[in-house]
Parts: structure tokens; C-alpha cells; sequence
């Protein structure tokens, strides 16, 4: 007879069910995994073997042979481990095979029989729950499987013999409760930030709109300060966004005690990250960077010290608010709805443009220096703005700066108006996410606003995706202000943040 | 029993010992097949079956418990194991049923012990 338990794989952040068939027949005493098993399942053997041992139960001496199918899917990592053992458990007859008939298992065993967390039981849990099916998962994941419904059973044991005496009615397990880990840790405050008030204005816009933001400013000017900032005036996630970033999180292993947070993440990866760290890949498929930033903020300072195919990559993900990571045996879809803030100096130097200033490279360095950033991938960033150097005066008689509560209260209501007016279409939740269609009707300017918009977009040569862009910049701005129809003013202000700064950089 | 010195020594006290494996599963219900199967790649001290079981048994006499238990190294497993493959070539009927490895340890002033299972050939491969 064959014990079959129902596991899954993951591809990208879905799970795909895979059955775990244990035959033991008579014959020569082996045990073989088979299924395309990597490193980590092939191992599982021992530990298997180990934790059964461990729970007093001796495998016997049959041949034994595990099937994971479908079995030209490439199956990775340790959450096979229980279900493996369970499976050998049934076989044995030492759990009854209609218990486990309706479960989706997955867990990692140690030696000693325990069940230890793994990667990935929140997508797990929602496909279980989307297949009708029950979960068993490790305790220590057990709050994060919880939070897939409240109709899904979870089984959260700590050991495999916690799992057998729930099963023979022993001691049963009762179902964990979802966590969540609040904002204790408080994040840097607008407050802190002394003068620079274009810049402030400029982050509360990319805020409500969701816009992708470039700073150019010399060292020391506060660009890193405020993106660091931007998370704290950002509007709630929505639960669904909630579940989205913490199923990715859950698939990285970056869910700490099985809690999800209710944060918006910000990723600040090093400018010597790879492709793969970036856009997600390797060997196995990981989420990247742009995907762990997926509905938060990916910060990208010294920008133009990425190399050009890292930035390049982000193109797709900024356009389409997915990654694909296409590989020999992979094909994966990661979801990567960012907000892209960048930090850059002018030059290499990075005082070009200040007043009082002559590099000895000349004009040609800052010329450089900013075309190592495509023409394509800045045409995709809406707020262009210089931070200039601090002076001293603003440092030693600081005025009044704005909490972040007062900016974010602003830009929770311009983000009302905007999830209003998107009611109707899923993927589109801030204008900087409308597609072009979407925008020409809900942004169309009034009549001075188009002539204006007109005369901008030959003198500036925009760029279809550049008038487009320019569109949504002014429906946020006009959001802001509360206003109904975009106005000359809006579209004014849009296309100086289009226009600044790199040109006239370049020409200094 | 002193330890045996010479060769003819060591293969008739091998013989007692032997014998008294046999004596001891034969006490335990089980049938034996085979004594002394010797083959080209090696040689099973004695194969016995019980039910639905085919144990191949080496019989280790030793001076001590513990040198009897450390005698079967993985090359003189790995004799016992073709030695067993290649008796069950010549018994086909056997194909179907269990199969097992067993040890059967003699030491001076103790009684003969059997250790069922004493080791699974396939288990420490890596795939």
C-alpha cells in the first residue's frame, strides 16, 4: 500500500501541490527519495531517520522508496521533512492515513524530533486553504499560517510525537492564533530633517502618489535622511497589501517568529548587489530585492555606482509591477510594485553645481558621471530634484519642520481620493500605477493646463511614457490640493519636477 | 575460552561459534538455508528464515563484547552484502521476501547474542 501526503513546492510565491507517495515493499533494506530532489531534500533521509528514532519509532527493514510528485518539478529546500516522515509514519501504521487524508504538511525536522520553522507557510496556508485542505506546519510558523483565514484548520505541533498524540486524541493542539508585530521599534521622524523644504514637499508628493523620486545633491546634503523618512509618511497597508508583502517575506524566510508586520517595507540594498540579489534568481529562486520592496520603498543611494545592468533590470518591475525571472528549470513570477527613491551625488567629486566650485575634471566629470543612468530608466523616474547643500544658518536657527504625522495625514487623504477613483480596478491602487488609458481620463487638464502641457512636451521632448508621467505627477498634485480637475498650476509644477535637474547639471 | 592462536585454532573455534549461532536461532524458531555459503566475493557464516524473513547472520566470536561488535567493518559488510546478493541469485524464491542483516556475537562466559538489523547496506549511500 502507498501512504500519500500532500506537500507543496513553491513557484514564485505560489504554492504548488506535491504529493509525497512512501511505498515500503519487501526486498534488500533501502531508503531512496526520488523526484528530482535537491541537496537539502535528498539529506532529509537522515533526518527523518533521526527524528523517527528519536520518537521511538524504528523504521523497518524494508525497502522503502519516496516518490515526491510531480516528479519532473524540481523540489527544493527542507519543508519536506515531515511530510516524509508522516508519510512514513502512515506506512508504518502509526498514524491512521485518514487523519493526515485532508492536510497540507510541511516542516523541517531536527535530529532530536522536533519540528522546526521553515520558509514559506503563509502561501503554503493559502493554498491549502484555496484547495479546501487543512494545514500542518511547524509551531514556531504557526501564528503566520493562522493569518490565511479563519476557516483553514491549522495544526502547529512542536515534535512529531506532539503530532502523534494529537492524532491518536492524546493531547490535542488547539489552533494558533495569528500575530502581529506593531510598530514598537518607531520609525525616523519628518521633524528631524532641518530646512530643505522643496525636498520635503517633493517626498510628501512621491508619497501620495506613489512616484518614483531621484535626489541630486552634493555629500552630506540629507538625501539618504529623507528617504529614510518616506516610510513614515506613508499611508496604512490595506490587508490585502499586508498579506501580498508578507507572503514574499514568508518565501525569503525574513518573518521573524512567524509575526507578520504591519510596516511598509524599505529595502536599502548596497550598490554592489548582484542581478539576482536585485530582481530575485540563482540557482534557486529567490524574491529580490524589488519584490521584498514589493507595495514599499526600494532606495537606491549612490545610483549611479549600481552597475548599469542591475538599474537596467529594474525597468521591467518599475513597469509592469512584476518580476519574471526566467531560468533553465525556473520560471517564476515575483510581484514588485515599488516606489523607487534614488540618491545621487552630481559628479563624482560630488559638489559640481555648488557655488564656488571648479572641478578640475571640468564639466566632463558630472557629464560622465550621470550617463551611466539610462535614458530609459530615468524616463521612468517622475521627480527629478536637487538637494542642495545645507547652510549653516539652517543648522544653527532651525525653523519649525512638520512631524510626520501632520505630512501623513495629508497623504492618507490624497490616497483616499485616489482609492476611490481606482475602486474598480485591482491592480491599480495610486496614480502612479494607472495605466495610460486610466490617466488621459482622469487627469485631463483644463484647457490652459493642455496648452501649457502641449508647449512643454515639444520644447522638452517628452517621451510618450514622459507625457503620460507627467499626467499622473499633476492628478497627484492636484490630489492633494484637493481639486477636481487638474489645473495650469499642477501641470506647471509636474513638469519642473520632470525637468530638473540633470541637464542643467550637465551644462554647469 | 582462551583466545585461538594458531589458523587451525582460529577455524575450529570459528566452527563452536558457529554452532552455537545455529543452536541459538534454531531456539528462536528460525529455518536454516545455508552454513558457511561461500562465494566468490565473500562468504555468509549462516542464512536462516523465519516466516516471511531471510536473515543473513555473521557470526563474530571475540574476546570481548565490544571487539566482537567493531569486528564487521563496511568492507566485510561489504562482502556479507554481495555474498547475500548473489545466494539470492541462486534462490529466486527468496526475491520477495525480507530481507535482513543480522549479528550474532560469542563471548567467553556470556551467552550468544543476537542482533537483529545489525546493519542496512543501502542506508548511509548518498544519493
Amino acid at each position: 500500500m502507498v501512504a500519500r501526503i500532500t506537500t507543496v513546492a513553491f513557484q514564485g510565491i505560489e504554492a504548488v501541490p506535491v504529493d509525497v507517495q512512501v511505498l515500503m515493499t519487501p526486498g534488500k533494506p533501502v531508503f531512496n527519495i526520488v523526484g528530482l530532489p535537491d541537496k537539502a531534500v535528498a539529506e532529509s533521509r537522515e533526518r527523518v531517520h533521526a527524528a523517527l528514532h528519536a520518537s521511538g519509532l524504528a523504521l523497518p527493514a524494508k525497502r522503502i522508496t519516496v516518490n515526491l510528485a510531480p516528479a519532473d518539478l524540481p523540489k527544493e529546500g527542507s519543508h519536506y521533512d515531515l511530510p516524509i516522515a508522516l508519510g512514513l509514519m502512515v506506512a508504518m501504521g502509526a498514524v491512521a492515513s485518514d487523519a493526515i487524508a485532508e492536510q497540507v504538511v510541511l516542516g523541517e525536522l531536527s535530529l532530536d524530533g522536533r519540528v522546526t520553522a521553515v520558509a514559506g507557510v503563509l502561501p503554503a496556508a493559502i493554498g491549502a486553504s484555496a484547495m479546501g485542505r487543512g494545514l500542518i506546519c511547524p509551531a514556531p510558523s504557526g501564528a503566520e499560517a493562522a493569518w490565511a483565514g479563519e476557516d483553514l484548520a491549522v495544526i502547529a505541533p512542536d515534535s512529531l510525537i506532539a503530532l502523534a498524540n494529537h492524532f491518536s486524541g492524546h493531547q490535542v493542539l488547539s489552533r494558533p492564533q495569528p500575530a502581529i508585530r506593531s510598530g514598537a521599534d518607531a520609525l525616523p521622524d519628518m521633524a528631524d530633517i532641518k530646512g530643505q523644504e522643496s525636498a520635503r514637499r517633493a517626498l510628501e508628493i512621491a508619497a501620495a502618489g506613489g512616484h518614483n523620486m531621484l535626489m541630486v545633491g552634493p555629500p552630506g546634503a540629507g538625501k539618504s535622511m529623507l528617504a529614510e523618512r518616506l516610510p513614515s509618511i506613508l499611508p496604512a497597508l490595506s490587508p490585502r497589501e499586508l498579506l501580498e508583502i508578507s507572503m514574499i517575506a514568508s518565501i525569503a524566510g525574513e518573518l521573524t517568529d512567524g509575526k507578520l508586520t504591519d510596516r511598509r517595507p524599505f529595502r536599502a540594498p548596497h550598490h554592489s548587489a548582484s542581478m539576482a540579489a536585485m530582481v530575485g534568481g540563482g540557482t534557486r529562486a529567490r524574491p529580490g530585492e524589488v519584490s521584498l520592496a514589493h507595495n514599499g520603498v526600494l532606495f537606491l543611494d549612490e545610483f549611479p555606482e549600481f552597475t548599469p545592468q542591475v538599474l537596467d533590470s529594474l525597468r521591467q518591475p518599475l513597469e509592469a509591477g512584476e518580476t519574471v525571472v526566467a531560468r533553465a528549470n525556473h520560471r517564476v513570477t515575483y510581484p514588485s510594485r515599488i516606489q523607487l527613491v534614488a540618491a545621487m551625488n552630481p559628479c563624482r567629486c560630488g559638489n559640481a553645481g555648488e557655488p564656488g566650485h571648479s572641478c578640475r575634471r571640468g564639466p566632463r566629470c558630472a557629464a560622465d558621471y550621470q550617463a551611466r543612468i539610462s535614458g530609459p530608466l530615468l524616463d521612468r523616474i517622475d521627480i527629478r530634484i536637487e538637494v542642495p547643500a545645507l547652510a549653516a544658518t539652517d543648522l544653527i536657527h532651525p525653523g519649525e519642520s512638520e512631524t510626520s504625522a501632520a505630512v501623513a495625514e495629508r497623504v492618507t487623504a490624497a490616497r483616499n481620493i485616489q482609492r476611490q477613483r481606482y475602486a474598480g480596478l485591482s491592480k491599480v491602487r495610486a496614480n502612479a500605477q494607472a495605466s495610460a488609458d486610466i490617466i488621459e481620463t482622469v487627469a485631463a487638464p483644463e484647457r490652459a493646463g493642455v496648452r501649457l502641457l502641449e508647449d512643454a512636451a515639444s520644447a522638452m521632448q517628452l517621451t510618450a511614457r514622459g507625457y503620460h508621467r507627467v499626467l499622473k505627477l499633476a492628478r497627484t498634485l492636484a490630489d492633494l490640493d484637493g481639486a477636481e480637475v487638474v489645473a495650469r498650476i499642477h501641470v506647471a509644477e509636474a513638469l519642473a519636477y520632470r525637468a530638473l535637474p540633470l541637464e542643467l547639471k550637465a551644462a554647469a | 575460552m582462551p583466545r585461538a592462536r594458531s589458523r587451525e585454532d582460529a577455524y575450529r573455534h570459528g566452527h563452536v561459534a558457529e554452532l552455537l549461532a545455529a543452536l541459538l536461532l534454531l531456539a528462536k524458531g528460525y529455518r536454516l538455508l545455508a552454513r558457511r555459503y561461500k562465494t566468490p566475493l565473500g562468504e555468509i557464516d549462516l542464512v536462516a528464515k523465519r516466516g516471511r524473513l531471510v536473515a543473513f547472520v555473521e557470526v563474530k566470536a571475540r574476546p570481548s563484547r565490544r571487539e566482537a561488535l567493531e569486528s564487521v567493518d563496511n568492507r566485510s559488510e561489504r562482502r556479507i552484502v554481495d555474498a547475500a546478493d548473489l545466494w539470492l541469485a541462486a534462490h529466486p524464491d527468496a526475491a520477495g521476501l525480507n530481507l535482513r542483516y543480522d549479528m550474532i556475537l560469542i563471548v567467553p562466559w556470556r551467552l550468544p547474542e543476537h542482533l537483529p538489523d545489525a546493519f542496512r547496506p543501502g542506508w548511509d549511500k548518498v544519493t
